[in-house]
Parts: C-alpha cells; sequence; structure tokens
C-alpha cells in the first residue's frame, strides 16, 4: 500500500502540488482504485495530502482537487 | 424561505407533520426561540404529542448548470453512503436518481474512483469551504465525519429520502 501511497504524493507534485481527481486515480494500479478515498484518508492523516471542496461565492462554481499544500488560513475547520 | 417542521405523534403511534413558512432574515437562535414557543402553542391545541421541531431553509440552485432528469434517471435507484462519525455512530445518507454510470461493472458498489462519487464523499468527510471557513457535516451529536463504511446502489420504493 505504500507504493501506491508514494505514487499519489508524486502524482499531485509532479502536478505542482496541486492536482485534479484523475490524477490520483491514474497514480494506482487499476485494481486499487476502488481504495483511493481511503489512501486519501491515510495521507490526510499523515498531513502529506489532501483532497479539498470548495465553492467561490462569486462565480457560484465549486471546485474539487487534491493537494500537498497545507491549509489556509481561511479554511479554518468549523469546529 | 425558512420553514419549521413539527411532527405530531398519535398513541397509536402514526405520526403526522406540518409546517410554517417564514421570512429567512432572522438569527438561528430567533428561530429556535420561535420554534419552541410555536410548539408550546401547539402542545396545547393538540390531542397528539409534539415530537419533534426541525428548522428548515430554502436554498436558491438557480444557478446550477446540465441540471436536467436523464431518460435513464430513476428515483428508486439510491446511492446509499453511509459515513461513520469520530466516536463512529453511522450516519446514512440516500441519494435518489444516482446515476447509473457511477456504478462499478458486476457489482452494486458506487466507483470510487469517479470524480462525482468522490467530490460528493469529500464533502461530505472534509466539508465544503466557503467564504471565510469550511462547513463540514456532522452527525446528531455535530461530530464530524470521518470515515466511509460504504457507499452502495440500493433500490428502493419511491417516497421522500431524507
Amino acid at each position: 500500500m505504500q507504493d501506491e501511497l508514494d505514487a499519489i504524493v508524486k502524482a499531485i507534485e509532479d502536478a505542482g502540488g496541486r492536482a485534479d481527481w484523475q490524477a490520483v486515480v491514474d497514480a494506482v494500479p487499476v485494481t486499487s482504485r476502488q481504495r483511493v478515498t481511503e489512501y486519501m484518508r491515510i495521507l490526510e492523516g499523515q498531513g502529506k495530502a489532501r483532497r479539498v471542496s470548495a465553492f467561490d461565492a462569486e462565480t457560484k462554481q465549486v471546485s474539487f482537487y487534491v493537494t500537498t499544500e497545507p491549509k489556509s488560513a481561511t479554511e479554518a475547520d468549523n469546529g | 424561505m425558512a420553514e419549521i417542521i413539527y411532527t405530531a405523534i398519535d398513541d397509536s403511534g402514526e405520526r403526522g407533520t406540518t409546517s410554517i413558512q417564514l421570512p429567512d432574515s432572522f438569527s438561528l437562535g430567533q428561530f429556535s426561540e420561535f420554534g419552541v414557543a410555536m410548539a408550546t402553542f401547539l402542545d396545547a391545541l393538540l390531542g397528539g404529542r409534539v415530537e419533534s421541531a426541525e428548522l428548515t431553509f430554502g436554498v436558491d440552485i438557480s444557478s446550477l448548470t446540465s441540471n436536467v432528469a436523464l431518460s435513464t434517471s430513476d428515483v428508486n435507484e439510491i446511492g446509499a453512503f453511509q459515513f461513520r462519525s469520530t466516536p463512529g455512530f453511522p450516519v446514512s445518507v440516500n441519494l435518489p436518481c444516482i446515476d447509473e454510470l457511477t456504478v462499478v461493472d458486476g457489482s452494486d458498489d458506487l466507483d470510487q474512483a469517479n470524480p462525482a462519487i468522490a467530490a460528493f464523499i469529500n464533502a461530505m468527510d472534509n466539508g465544503i469551504a466557503v467564504t471565510l471557513g469550511t462547513v463540514v457535516p456532522c452527525d446528531v451529536a455535530e461530530e464530524e465525519l470521518v470515515a466511509l463504511d460504504f457507499a452502495r446502489e440500493r433500490f428502493r420504493a419511491s417516497g421522500t429520502r431524507r
């Protein structure tokens, strides 16, 4: 499993630290793709990568991406 | 617009609901006070027991694009998700009209590699970053969701999904 985790982090970093979901899916073997959510959750626990869903109130557009960047101050949890 | 839905239960255990519409220009605290006050009036008026009061808000979703019913859509095809919160409580979300294309071939599993499925799971798991914060769904005790038990297709009779 470590191979898959490393491959996901590398794919995100290769994309400049922010990648779309397909990059995560493409980074793991086809037989492991149903476990990509589990892999991402492990990486989030390790603080190595995270999934982000965001809404832009001005354009009313949503985005969903994966990143190795730390949380910004404006992304504070609701507690 | 906001709405408070009251559920009353009779002595045979059957339930009925009624709702009261309200302008959405008040605070959550004010709505709660109104909700308790109106429940008190209903309690005096009804023979049954006022079981619960729920506050709902209408949300303008007119900005959605491609929001049409596909010819293959079926309200009885359910996307059944079960999450687990920090203390381990299960939280179920059942989505009517799940797109058949999100189901793994030869299985009833929803495809977690599918971007639409993955985005929904993450929005439940980690919340959605909005203006000046991140709103994260929770269980009834307001504990955050931290795990996904399963995501699968299920079939049910028509009706309200909550």
